[in-house]
């Protein structure tokens, strides 16, 4: 899957319940992976952990999402990404179920972002359904020292109960932050969060890597102040060169990210969008010449796995 | 635009003291939309109403931040230790290989 670097920095634990990592290990869950982490991680990461004071094993999947959707964005559109921005456009969401009918909650895989109502964030896309025992599949993963000084935030040793800060307070008004917002919100205007992610993969790029790079050189600039990078085509197991076979082999990496197009999510783009023909939008697929259907409405009562079954 | 001008700091809710699970009431947690096998990190609603808005100014009376007081205190939830206690992992050699 391409996920780990080097299996020899993973440990696994099966004999604790309280996790006890060593003094340069974090506690990671097997989906936070599939949703684009990556260890050494970009450098906005801990920061966002620091602001928002949690740990990384407090995060849910679809929070790493967000935090991969908002670097893609600002990245994306040739602006530097930061943890300031990025607090200033999210807040912080306590999310748990009680446990075993008790008034206990869970304290980690607890905290998602939501945007603020102000942020003008993009419509909206996310997974909903998760296997219940998702926080069962943790593990150690070391952290190189020599990123320890970046990644400090990451390590907590012991773990111990913590609640976070669900808005912090941020520098907003700095020009390169100023810059990253209005990044965010030119995207977050004219493409979806299902776009978003459908770039960022057809591009081979994990946001959430320390190695993110986009690449410089002669860009291009829509009248809505949409930026194309002139990324270069990158070959992906059978698939040399861009096709249609190409395209829905990125759809379907996606809906493991955000999950399957759902009547939710059509409303949601028909509100943000309102009678815009067609409501995708994809650089990525532009820059590649590959044609893309329109996501099709739903029709009254119309369901997701309906239309699945119909489609088979 | 920046609506007070105030020195004031917001209440400073960093407090990392855990409360014992019986000095709390009934949890306030956001309720997981039906259906939903596991929280993975569902959207929910924002209705803000929870929340108070506190807009900072700087010497000019230019916004500086802005920043909000939960009035719910999302840290009030009890938990059943102060060590966090996972379940048991699941992970087996052949998962990392697997993501490697």
């Amino acid at each position: 899957m391409g996920y780990l670097e080097s299996v020899d920095l993973c440990r696994i634990d099966l004999a604790n319940e309280t996790p006890k990592p060593r003094d340069n290990e974090v506690v990671v869950f097997k989906d936070f992976f599939q949703m684009g982490f990556r260890l050494p991680c970009h450098r906005i990461i801990p920061e966002i952990l620091d602001k928002f004071e949690i740990k990384l094993h407090q995060l849910t999947p679809n929070a790493i999402a967000r935090i991969g959707v908002y670097i893609w964005m600002v990245s994306s559109q040739g602006v530097r990404p930061t943890s300031d921005s990025f607090c200033r456009i999210h807040k912080l969401h306590y999310q748990t179920k009680a446990r075993g009918g008790s008034i206990f909650h869970n304290n980690f895989g607890c905290y998602n972002f939501k945007y603020r109502r102000d942020a003008r964030g993009p419509s909206i896309a996310s997974q909903s359904k998760w296997p219940s025992d998702w926080t069962q599949y943790w593990f150690y993963h070391e952290v190189n020292l020599s990123l320890r000084l970046d990644h400090s935030c990451l390590i907590a040793k012991p773990l111990m109960v913590n609640f976070g800060r669900p808005r912090p307070m941020c520098a907003s008004s700095n020009e390169v932050n100023m810059r990253a917002r209005s990044a965010f919100e030119t995207v977050a205007a004219h493409i979806s969060t299902r776009d978003l992610v459908e770039e960022y993969l057809a591009v081979r790029a994990a946001p959430c890597n320390a190695s993110l790079s986009v690449p410089k050189g002669l860009r291009t600039t829509d009248r809505n102040g949409l930026v194309t990078l002139p990324f270069k085509f990158k070959a992906i197991g059978k698939f040399t060169r861009p096709s249609e076979a190409w395209r829905k082999y990125i759809e379907r990496l996606a809906c493991k990210v955000v999950g399957n197009f759902v009547p939710k999510e059509d409303k949601e783009m028909s509100e943000h969008f309102g009678d815009r023909v067609p409501r995708r939008f994809n650089r990525i697929y532009n820059l590649f010449k590959v044609p893309y259907p329109d996501y099709e409405a739903f029709e009254e009562g119309e369901t997701a796995i309906g239309r699945l079954r119909a489609l088979r | 635009m920046a609506r007070t001008r105030t020195t004031a700091v917001a209440a400073d809710d960093r407090d990392p003291e855990v409360v014992p699970p019986e000095e709390h009431g009934v949890p306030e947690a956001e309720e997981i939309p039906k259906g939903d096998a596991g929280d993975g990190g569902s959207e929910g609603s924002d209705d803000g109403s929870e929340d108070e808005d506190i807009y900072y100014v700087d010497e000019d009376g230019e916004p500086l931040v802005e920043v909000t007081v939960p009035k719910k205190r999302s840290r009030d939830r009890p938990c059943k230790s102060s060590h966090i206690i996972f379940s048991k992992s699941k992970i087996i050699p052949a998962d990392l290989r697997e993501m490697k």
